[in-house]
């Protein structure tokens, strides 16, 4: 610094005088200050770039939470029945407990030596793990087995040992089982956290990994605090170079510049801020439509009588009478395919979906039969357990399997909650289950108003057959515009509005570089504003 | 003020180091109650170095170590498990039809019933078992099989990871 260069010869005779020495005082006051900012600051730091994305359990911290007990019937590949009783922590519960569960959070379990459930391709939402089979058991992290704790490996499945139940009687669900979970990973992940090698997380503990966190997770707020904390530094340094200067020419001096070095980190920090703005923003595309269920009936009907027959042993075969929508009359009357249509995917609340040709969507199949959105079966509301909305693909070759039928309940999905159409336009977003009212069906993707509006929906006419629905939301009338705009979920808007930021490390940037603007002489703010709207309105 | 800020840069450094310190300390300050892992997969390497072969009321020790003086090949295979994971390698080791012999098991049999130290068991039938490309296997990729699969494992590579049982134990011949 430059009183240095006059030797502290040249300094100590000023410092002792009655106004120096005050000067003095204030300069060391200052320095203390902004060491302990520093210090604060960078701890902070520290934290946020440990604590971000990342939650360790122990099997203590687990066994410590809300049990859940039952016995579990599982069957494996090759047909082995078993029935073990497990203790455990409900699955769902225990990642909505740490932040996770936002609709597009998808889970992957892991175990020490690699392997993973769900399968290569399938995804495994947050909200699947919740669900419950009719005894009431729902996927559990076990850590008891018949009142015993779980070995680690070698020795056994523990200490953690992700337990899912049967669905039906006949699912093949023990692949689903991972025995000693290590890693469990939280997808989308955050910027800069990064899949642990499932070997290296200490035996006796699971890491949540990815998308944990709720609102403002204690590592992003230390994150801003730290950005923050970093931004009062540099204008405690700018002052203790102003007090400097002071001591040197006197009261009278006049305003020096702001020193080159502060002026640096400036335009690192606006370089910070700069750098997420040219992020693109991403646009919500307008065709996506929600049809409720009275608006889905007040729509041209099919009744058919379809028969059904299962992929895998015992080939059940049955047949029922079904009512509903025809999947063409969805997609192509009420609204219009766009020309590069190509596949449908028919997705429901579970996460389960069923992806459909064009052709498939439009064919007649023996019969008569259409492909359709069932909301009746035999005149009766469907149960809860298949309905409010079902898909009902008909066999293309009708029959039990003997007589060359061919399997089509893995297509024929029980509660339907929307229909995507590819190619999905880049932006858009896929309405999350959670977003559609229960008895609702979303339809969003390549598809658009058609050109000549649809016939006004007749007036809301009494349903003779159908019983009132218990689980209907409040029946809108028919006459409702049959286009909703699409609620965007508001865990979305804030993960786009994080997104588009950069992360947590831009957006202390920008609170750290937003103020200092002020501190800039006028010529160099006035770029940097142009620059920064430039950039921004690109 | 040379002093000051020289002072404040060693502060600082040394802070910088507590941080660090305290960060990385706290990731491995939670201990658990169980056998550090280390010591069971060396108890169970251990074990499975014997493998006992049970054929109707006589019991043989069949030794690991013995092996790659058996004859071994090398298979080619891919091992599927169940949740689609596909992992492609090249697996050295003695053809198990081979193995039986060494030990005195007599042909045909109707299966095998292998078991595994962490009481898995798994049944292999006689078609499957004397297949040349069914191997009992002590090298993968050219290097010993990982630890935690034990020093020796089958690799059936007409079949999917459920018969490719690892930590054998024991196999008794079913007639």
């Amino acid at each position: 610094m430059d009183e240095d260069r006059q030797g502290p010869a040249g300094n100590r005779p000023a410092s002792r005088d009655w106004k120096g020495g005050r000067t003095v005082r204030h300069l060391r006051l200052l320095l203390v200050i902004a060491i302990l900012l520093l210090l604060v600051s960078v701890g902070l730091f520290v934290t946020s770039l440990g604590g971000a994305g990342k939650v360790v359990l122990t099997v203590g911290s687990i066994k410590g939470m809300q049990s859940a007990k039952g016995t579990y019937r599982s069957i494996n590949r090759f047909k082995t029945i078993q029935n073990t009783r497990y203790e455990g922590v409900p699955a769902g519960e225990l990642l909505s407990s740490v932040g996770a569960g936002s609709g597009n959070n998808s889970v992957k379990i892991i175990a020490s030596d690699g392997y993973f459930w769900p399968p290569v391709g399938k995804k495994l939402t947050v909200e699947q793990l919740t669900r419950k089979n009719k005894q009431g058991l729902s996927p559990i992290l076990a850590y008891g087995m018949d009142g015993k704790a779980l070995d680690p490996e070698p020795d056994g499945t523990g200490p953690v040992r992700y337990v899912a139940p049967q669905y039906q009687a006949t699912d093949m669900n023990k692949p689903s089982w991972v025995s000693n979970v290590r890693v469990i990973e939280v997808r989308p992940f955050p910027k800069g956290v990064k899949a642990p090698d499932p070997k290296k997380v200490p035996t006796g503990q699971v890491w949540i990994v990815g998308d944990v966190g709720n609102g403002l997770p204690g590592g992003r707020i230390a994150a801003y605090v730290a950005g923050g904390l970093g931004l009062a530094l540099l204008l405690l340094v700018i002052a203790i170079f102003y007090v400097q200067h002071r001591r040197r020419l006197g009261d009278t001096a006049t305003m020096p510049p702001v020193p080159p070095v502060a002026m640096l980190i400036a335009l690192i920090l606006m370089a910070g801020l700069v750098l997420p703005l040219s992020i693109p923003e991403r646009s919500m595309a307008a065709t996506s439509k929600v049809f409720s269920m009275a608006e889905l009936k007040a729509m041209p009907s099919f009744s058919g009588h379809y028969t059904f027959l299962k992929q895998l042993s015992p080939y059940t075969y049955y047949e029922a009478d079904y009512k509903g929508v025809p999947l063409s009359t969805l997609l192509e009357q009420s609204l219009a395919l766009d020309a590069g249509a190509s596949a449908v995917k028919v997705k429901a609340r579970d996460g389960y979906d069923v992806s459909l040709t064009i052709d498939q969507v439009r064919a007649t199949y023996p019969n008569g039969l259409k492909a359709i959105i069932a909301y009746e079966k035999s005149g009766q509301a469907l149960s809860s357990d298949e309905g409010p909305l079902r898909l009902i693909v008909p066999q293309n070759h009708p029959g039990k399997r003997d007589a060359g039928g061919d399997a089509n309940t893995p297509n024929c999905e029980r509660m339907v909650c929307s229909v995507e159409v590819s190619p999905v336009p880049s932006g858009m977003q896929a309405p999350t289950a959670a977003s559609i009212p229960d008895g609702s069906c979303a339809v969003y993707g390549a598809v658009s108003e058609p050109a000549t509006a649809p016939q006004p929906a007749p007036a809301p006419a009494p349903q003779p057959v159908a019983p009132t629905q218990a689980q209907q939301p409040a029946a809108q009338p028919a006459t409702a515009p049959a286009s909703q705009p699409q609620a965007q979920p508001a865990a979305d808007v804030k993960s786009q509005v994080v997104a588009a930021l950069g992360g947590p490390g831009h957006l202390a940037a920008y609170g750290g570089a937003l103020p200092l603007t002020l501190v800039l002489p006028a010529p160099l703010r006035g770029a940097m504003c142009w620059l920064l709207h430039s950039v921004g309105t690109k | 003020m040379r002093k000051a800020s020289r002072s404040l840069v060693c502060l600082i450094a040394l802070l910088l180091a507590l941080c660090a310190g305290c960060s990385s300390g706290a990731k491995t300050s939670s201990s658990t109650p169980l056998l550090p892992s280390e010591a069971r997969l060396n108890g169970m390497y251990e074990h499975c170095k014997t493998i006992q072969v049970k054929d109707g009321s006589s019991t043989v020790e069949f030794k690991t170590a013995t092996l790659p003086s058996l004859n071994p090949i090398t298979v080619n295979a891919v091992l599927k498990r169940s949740n689609g994971m596909h992992i492609n390698g090249t697996w050295k080791g003695t053809p198990l039809g081979a193995v039986l012999d060494s030990v005195g098991v007599a042909r045909p049999f109707k299966q095998l019933r292998v078991e595994a130290w962490d009481s898995y068991v798994g049944r292999v039938a006689y078609d499957v078992a004397a297949r040349p490309d069914t191997i009992l296997a002590y090298e993968q990729d050219g290097k010993p099989l990982p630890k935690d699969d034990g020093p020796a494992r089958l690799v059936v590579a007409s079949e999917d990871g459920f018969f490719w049982i690892r930590m054998i134990t024991r196999i008794e011949v079913v007639r």
